[in-house]
Parts: C-alpha cells; sequence; structure tokens
C-alpha cells in the first residue's frame, strides 16, 4: 500500500491537544506513522499548505440502513423523479433526496468528510437487513445500536429486577445482532402500543401486562450496560417525544443519569434533544425549552445530547416510536407506513415538511441551536440532524455556520416566524463556536462516546489514517462573517483519507472502498452466559415466529466485520 | 410557419426520450439546428439527427406543426409544449405531452400510459385507444398534482386508473376504461361512454365522473343523492335513468359520480330510496 505525507496543513486534533498548528502527518498501511520513518521513494506528498486538516467526522446518530429506511425510499417514490445520477468512473448510480440510497449516503458522507457513521436503531429480529444494507454503503465504518427498550425478554428480567440476568441477556442480544450498543426509543411506548395505547407516556406511567415504568426500563438498562462496561452508553430518545411540554420529561431523563454512572464516564446519551424539548400545554403555546435543557445539561457531567436541529424542507421522518408517528400521520394527513416487529419494538414512517413560516416549525428550529449554544461544551453537544428526520445529514455544514456566526442564525431569523421567535431565547444568543469547538462535536467527543479514541478521532500515531482535509484556512478567514465560505468549504472536502487512501478530491468521490462494520463482544463468565441462552431458547417459541438459530447473525454475513473486545464487570 | 416530417431511421428497440420534440423548441430553427437537438436512445445521448430523419414542407400553415411517424417506443413527445399541432401518424409511446401547457396533439393510432400527465393546457385527441394512468400524476406524489387543466379527448377505450389525482380539465373516453377512474381527484371531470371495471372515484374529493356502461362494481364510500334523466360533460352526455352518488365520504370528499341505472341493476336497492329528478341540480 502506498503511503502519502499531508505536508503543511493546519491541524486540529483536539484528542492530542493540538489546536491550529502546522503539522506533517504520514501515513502508511492504512494508520498514521511517524512521518520520518516514510520512505521517501515510495511517498506521495499531499500539498497542505493553507488547508485545514481534521480526523475523519464521526456521526454519532444517522438512520442510514434497515428496515424502516427501506421502506422510506420505498414510501417516497416522488423523491426519485428527478434526482438520479447515473454512475460513473467505477462508481454506482445515486438516487432518493429525503431517504437517499445507500451510495448516495456513503458518498455523501465521505464529500463531507464523515469517515464513521452509526446506525441509530435497528430491531435485533430484523438486524440481518441492516447489516445487509450497511454492507452496502460504500467508504464509511458504521455500526448499529440495537432496540431494547420494548423487547420482552429483556421486560421480563428488568421486572424480575434481575440485574445480571438483564446485563447477560444483552451481551447475548449485541452479540447475536452483531451490534454496538443499547437503543431507547420512548421507553415502553411500543409495548402500551401494542394494547392500542402508548401515546405520550410520561416517566412514570405505568405500562401494560409488565408492572413496570420508562423510569425503571431506563435506569436498569443503564445499570446493566455500565456493568457490561459497554464502550457506549445507553442512547436515549426520551418518553413524549414530539408532545407540548415535554422538556421537563427530558431534564428529568437527563437526571436519572448520575444515578447509576460511574467516575466522570458519560452514562446517557440523550438523542435529538430538539424533538423533546418542547414548552407549553398546547402546539399554539409551544415554546423552548433549550434554556432548561441547557441549565439540566451543564449539572449532569455523566450526560450528553445530540442535536436533531431542523433544517427547513421536505423530510421523512422514521422512528420505532410508533405511537408518535401516528399522531404525526393524523398532523400531516398524507402518507404513513408502520411496522410491529414481534414481540421487539415496532416503528412509524411519515412524511413531514418543516416550514419556515410556520410557528412550531420555528420553535423546533431555535430548540437545537439553543442547546447547543447554551451549554457551550461541545464534548458534550453533538451535531446531528437524525437524518432523516430533522433534515438531510448533508446540511451538516449548515448548522454548523448556524453555530459559528450569530449573523448565519440572523439572515435565517429573517425568514422565520416572529411570533415563535419571541418566545425562544435564540435571538439574544450570542455565542460562537469557533473551529476547535466544531472538530470537538464532530471528531473528538462523538469518538470518545462511542470509545473509539484509541484510533477514531484523533492524528495520533496508531490512529486509524481517516482523515479530512478542507479547503479553508482557519487562520485567515473569520466565520462569524464569512459563514458562506466555512459552509461551502466543509461541503465539499478537498481530499479525504478512508484507511489511508484518497477516497474524495476536490469534492468528488474519487475511489468506492468499504469500511468496517464495528460491533461489540462482550466476554460474560461462563456460567451465566449458558442460563441466559437456555432461557433464551426457552422463551423463543413464546415471543418469536422463527427458530432461535435462524435469529442469530453469523460473522460470515458481514462484509468486514470489527470485532471491539469488551471486559466486562461481571 | 412550416410543416415538420419527423421519421426513425430504424427500428428502435429501447425507449427514446424525445422531449426535445416539441413546437417549442423546433420553432425558428433550421433543420440543421433541429438535427443537433438531444435525444436518449435507452442510456445513450445522441444528436436527433443519428435517428431521425427529419424534412419540412414549404406548405405555409397557420401553426408549427410536426408530423412523426408511428413508434411505440418514442416517449415524452410534446414534453412542456405550448402552442402547435403535433400529428402522430399511428402508435405513440408512454408520456406523450407530459406537462403540457397549450397547443394541440392528434394520435390516429393508440397511444402508450401516462397520456397527458400532468398537462396544465391544450388539447389532445387519441383516435385508437390510451394506456393506464391517463392525465394522471406520478406515483407518490399528492393529490391534485396531475392534470389541472385541458382536455383529452380519448375515441377508443382507456386503461386503468385515468385522471389518477386529477384537479381540473376534462377527460373523454368514447369507449370503456379499466379500473378506477378518478383516483383521489380533486377537481375535474371524467367522461366514459362505455364501462368501467369497477371502483371509480375511489378517495375523490371533488369533481365529477360520468360512466354511461356497465359498472361491476362501486366503493360503499358513496352515498345516492338523486336519479336524474341525463348526465354530461360538456357537450357529451348519456341519457336513461342516472344515479349521481356522493363521495368519497373515506377522505370526507364531495365528488360527482354518474352511474347507469338502467345497465346496473345492482344499483337500483339504492336508487329507490330517492325520487326521480330533473336534469342535474347542481
Ligand atoms: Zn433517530
Amino acid at each position: 500500500m502506498k503511503s502519502f505525507l499531508i505536508k503543511g496543513g493546519i491541524v486540529y486534533d483536539p484528542l492530542n491537544g493540538v489546536e491550529g498548528e502546522v503539522i506533517d502527518i504520514g501515513l502508511r498501511n492504512g494508520v498514521i506513522v511517524d512521518p520520518s520513518s516514510l520512505d521517501p521513494r515510495e511517498t506521495i506528498v499531499v500539498d497542505a499548505r493553507g488547508m485545514m486538516v481534521v480526523p475523519g467526522g464521526i456521526d454519532v446518530h444517522s438512520h442510514i440502513a434497515g428496515p424502516k429506511v427501506n421502506t422510506g425510499r420505498v414510501m417516497m417514490v416522488e423523491d426519485h423523479y428527478l434526482t438520479n445520477i447515473p454512475g460513473k468512473m467505477g462508481l454506482r448510480s445515486q438516487t432518493g433526496r429525503t431517504v437517499p440510497n445507500v451510495y448516495k449516503i456513503g458518498y455523501g458522507y465521505a464529500r463531507l468528510g464523515y469517515t464513521t457513521v452509526v446506525e441509530a436503531a435497528s430491531p435485533p429480529l430484523k438486524t440481518r437487513h441492516t447489516h445487509e444494507e450497511l454492507d452496502s454503503i460504500p467508504i464509511i465504518d458504521k455500526m448499529t445500536l440495537i432496540l431494547m427498550d420494548s423487547n420482552w425478554i429483556a421486560l421480563d428480567y428488568i421486572s424480575e429486577g434481575d440485574l445480571k440476568g438483564l446485563a447477560g441477556y444483552i451481551a447475548w442480544l449485541l452479540h447475536a445482532t452483531k451490534g454496538y450498543g443499547v437503543k431507547i426509543v420512548d421507553p415502553g411506548a411500543d409495548l402500551a402500543w401494542l394494547y392500542g395505547k402508548g401515546y405520550g407516556i410520561d416517566l412514570d406511567t405505568q405500562l401494560p401486562e409488565y408492572n413496570l415504568t420508562p423510569r425503571e426500563i431506563i435506569l436498569m438498562l443503564g445499570e446493566a450496560s455500565t456493568l457490561l462496561n459497554l464502550p457506549h452508553p445507553i442512547h436515549v430518545h426520551c418518553n413524549r417525544l414530539g408532545y407540548p411540554g415535554n422538556y421537563s420529561t427530558t431534564t428529568r431523563t437527563l437526571e436519572l443519569s448520575s444515578k447509576y454512572s460511574t467516575g466522570n464516564k458519560i452514562s446517557m446519551h440523550i438523542t435529538h434533544v430538539q424533538f423533546t424539548g418542547y414548552k407549553g400545554s398546547t402546539w399554539a403555546t409551544l415554546g423552548s425549552g433549550g434554556e432548561e435543557i441547557a441549565r439540566i445539561l451543564r449539572r449532569q457531567r455523566n450526560a450528553s445530547v445530540d442535536l436533531g436541529q431542523i433544517i427547513f424542507g421536505s423530510v421523512t421522518t422514521m422512528t420505532a416510536d410508533a405511537p408518535f408517528e401516528h399522531v404525526l400521520f393524523h398532523i400531516s394527513r398524507w402518507k404513513w407506513a408502520f411496522a410491529d416487529v414481534e414481540a421487539e419494538t415496532a416503528s412509524g414512517i411519515v412524511p413531514y415538511r418543516y416550514r419556515r413560516r410556520n410557528y412550531v416549525n420555528t420553535v423546533q428550529w431555535t430548540i437545537g441551536l439553543e442547546v447547543a449554544l447554551l451549554t457551550k461544551d461541545p464534548w458534550r453537544t453533538f451535531i446531528t440532524t437524525d437524518h432523516p428526520n430533522a433534515g438531510p445529514f448533508t446540511k451538516y455544514p449548515r448548522v454548523i455556520a448556524w453555530l459559528m456566526s450569530r449573523r448565519a442564525r440572523e439572515e435565517e431569523m429573517k425568514k422565520v416566524n416572529r411570533r415563535a421567535l419571541k418566545k425562544t431565547a435564540l435571538p439574544a444568543v450570542d455565542e460562537e463556536f469557533d473551529f476547535n469547538d466544531i472538530i470537538i462535536a464532530t471528531r473528538a467527543a462523538p469518538a470518545k462516546l462511542l470509545g473509539l479514541e484509541d484510533f477514531k478521532g484523533h492524528l495520533g500515531i496508531g490512529a486509524q489514517a481517516d482523515i479530512a482535509i478542507y479547503n479553508i484556512d482557519p487562520g485567515k478567514v473569520d466565520p462569524s462573517r464569512d459563514w458562506k465560505i466555512v459552509e461551502k468549504a466543509l461541503s465539499r472536502a478537498e481530499y479525504v483519507f478512508k484507511d489511508g487512501r484518497i477516497v474524495v478530491r476536490g469534492g468528488r468521490v474519487v475511489e468506492e472502498t468499504y469500511g468496517s462494520t464495528l460491533y461489540v463482544k462482550p466476554e460474560i463468565p461462563e456460567d451465566l452466559s449458558k442460563t441466559i441462552v437456555d432461557k433464551v431458547r426457552e422463551m423463543f417459541p413464546y415471543y418469536y415466529s422463527i427458530q432461535y438459530s435462524n435469529f442469530i447473525v453469523d460473522l460470515s454475513e458481514i462484509r468486514k466485520p470489527r470485532e471491539i473486545p469488551v471486559k466486562t464487570l461481571l | 410557419m412550416p410543416r415538420y416530417f419527423i421519421q426513425p431511421k430504424k427500428e428502435f428497440h429501447v425507449p427514446v426520450d424525445a422531449r426535445s420534440m416539441s413546437p417549442d423548441n423546433i420553432k425558428g430553427k433550421s433543420i440543421k439546428e433541429i438535427l443537433e437537438l438531444p435525444v436518449w436512445e435507452g442510456n445513450s445521448r445522441l444528436r436527433l439527427g443519428e435517428i431521425f430523419e427529419v424534412s419540412c414542407s414549404p406548405e405555409p400553415e397557420d401553426t408549427v406543426e410536426l408530423i412523426i411517424d408511428s413508434s411505440n417506443k418514442i416517449r415524452y413527445v410534446g414534453y412542456k409544449m405550448s402552442e402547435g399541432r403535433i400529428i402522430i401518424e399511428g402508435e405513440a409511446g408512454c408520456f406523450l405531452g407530459y406537462k403540457m401547457k397549450g397547443g394541440m396533439m392528434i394520435v390516429r393510432g393508440n397511444a402508450d400510459s401516462w397520456l397527458g400527465s400532468k398537462m396544465k393546457d391544450g388539447i389532445i385527441e387519441v383516435f385508437g385507444n390510451a394506456g393506464d394512468h391517463l392525465g394522471s400524476k406520478l406515483p407518490g406524489e399528492k393529490p391534485g398534482k396531475g392534470m389541472s387543466g385541458g382536455e383529452i379527448i380519448v375515441h377508443g377505450s382507456a386503461g386503468s386508473y385515468i385522471g389518477e389525482g386529477m384537479s381540473g380539465g376534462r377527460i373523454i373516453v368514447e369507449g370503456s376504461s379499466g379500473i378506477m377512474p378518478g383516483y383521489s381527484m380533486i377537481g375535474g371531470s371524467i367522461f366514459i361512454r362505455g364501462g368501467c371495471n369497477g371502483l371509480p372515484g375511489a378517495r375523490m374529493v371533488k369533481g365529477k365522473i360520468v360512466i354511461g356502461g356497465v359498472v361491476p362494481r362501486i366503493l360503499p364510500s358513496f352515498h345516492p343523492d338523486s336519479v336524474l334523466s341525463k348526465g354530461k360533460v360538456g357537450k357529451w352526455a348519456v341519457t336513461g335513468r342516472i344515479l349521481l352518488l356522493i363521495g368519497d365520504s373515506v377522505v370526507g370528499g364531495r365528488g360527482r359520480l354518474y352511474l347507469n341505472l338502467d345497465l346496473n341493476k345492482y344499483l337500483e336497492e339504492l336508487a329507490e330510496l330517492l325520487e326521480v329528478g330533473g336534469v342535474e341540480a347542481w
């Protein structure tokens, strides 16, 4: 394999404490090496003078693969009429708008300089499909979180209070599905949905069938994943998502994070906080709870959030929060797709359009930005659009521009609903992120949150050679004033290296490679493992329509599996 | 204004996207320029002159006229045309007159599916049969994105889903049609002199459907309103005992569906409740 020397670039590498210094970086065999160890005869020198050199981006929450994404594509036929890009020069053809096809996802992330993406929700039974689709996404490394909050076997353990058993079951489920972490979506709602309930369940609502509340589900799953020492903490989509007044549910959920945390490790990640940050009691009196969430988040050092920032325009919402999608369908009154996944979870898909002049949509737009700007802790607030729920991932540079520049926000605020702006704090917020903050929020912090900081999210010796080079000189550009230049430069990376190969050059994908699929393998004691397998085998005929042996995803079914071993505390 | 004759140089085996073939595009161009217009044969982009022969008659006409030879592989002819006349001497391919804005189109033979889809204005006349999705929207789009104005006259029969999602204009079929004419329409009118294969007006919100022949099945979400002696769209009319139904109540619609009672005896039980009325009162 060729080696490269990236010469003269302005490097941002927060995990190694490098902030805008000119450093040369050497790559060989897909890892970063000492530049002086490179053999000049077989090294290609990349001239990065006047350019920003950063680690490859990491997206902690996106919906890029799995049954609901595919159903979204089928549902949005009209997205495919005018978006077709024929495949050329060894690349595959691209299509789709709100839900792009796999190739458009891979190339799109690569062009932005992103090299690792987390698929945020996969039903265990259908994770085989998720892996098939992840396998087809070019360039990026990927992993998938597994839905567990309404899984009946998990709920059996939770209602018995068997923490060790639950931890063992999580370990088995992650092993069986080759997943990466625990996803909790509106805890318990899909269980209640099976009984025709599940609308607006709060933390202390009693769930049918099981004598449980969502609070107990979150706490037990949180404790169990701490016990398992999983690299990624529980990933929570809060209760009452999409209901006015739900910010208090979010803040109360945030407070749970300190109940089972150990040390200063992040023990809970709350996702797309924008959708769960509404004040007020009805849609007409909706307000922003961004300030309150930021206040609690600053105090709760063991929790992190991602924004789920709204981008005005058409989207296709898809979530395992099936009852909420049913509510949204009655608001939007157009199309709705729905699925129940046996005794595990459910999901819904509804297309939606965010309008600038709309009161509610404007409030939604301000919440994400308020949380990020008022918390002012890029290590714990991540930039996402919950693709494709709040906007497409291709608009990340726009979100970054809003965070870096007050002027950019003011420009947008001229076009949105005035009455709504009066109910929010955003117009009075002066905070602006700098380049280092952005690189923390999109590279260093996500790598830490996923427990991958050993080899991802930094440019130290031995790190994976995933590097993005943007044609922008942070020393010469004032992002506050020239936000348009920043947005443009971040939209098309000048160079992107994936595993030490050039995959993007001048904003164009030049080579199609395939990244690996990361999964965890928690080591649990032999006897516990045996009891779990016995119990699952016993329950399987009652809870599933398929055979136990057909449930387990084999490593041979994954294109490039990469195991992350986990030493548990069991 | 001149008259142009366009003939394929060979028999086509794959679809030819000829959306450049419209009077608006050809008006004022020399033959040489016309031969340079882009067309797609399958996945290869060609010059029009590579697969078509174009000649021009000096005969003065009142408007630009294109006379195109029969081929059901040529698609998108008359795309967004706003004036002039196109005459197809035989079979026509899909998407004829797609998004048409004006002018006139005559097909001497049969036309394929999606004829006059999303058209805004103008007239299309087909002497043979037409395919499915006549004057309709594309799949997945919202109701109302179909044909919004103009007139389509088919002297033969038409396929299924005619006028899907239409919001205005008129579709006249002298023969019969397939299932679900006027699916999710929100305006405009459809006249079918013959029968229809069933389920007319599903999810219709507004507009008018007149069917003169046998309809084997209607949706239960239509309610009888009155019995009339005539149902008509413009100058096209059917007479006899005509039952007017209102629906589709599934979407809270107030669309009007006129069906022939004499030929559809099973509708009598709906009609029994109503008195015999005069000519339509609406
Ligand atoms: Zn999500």
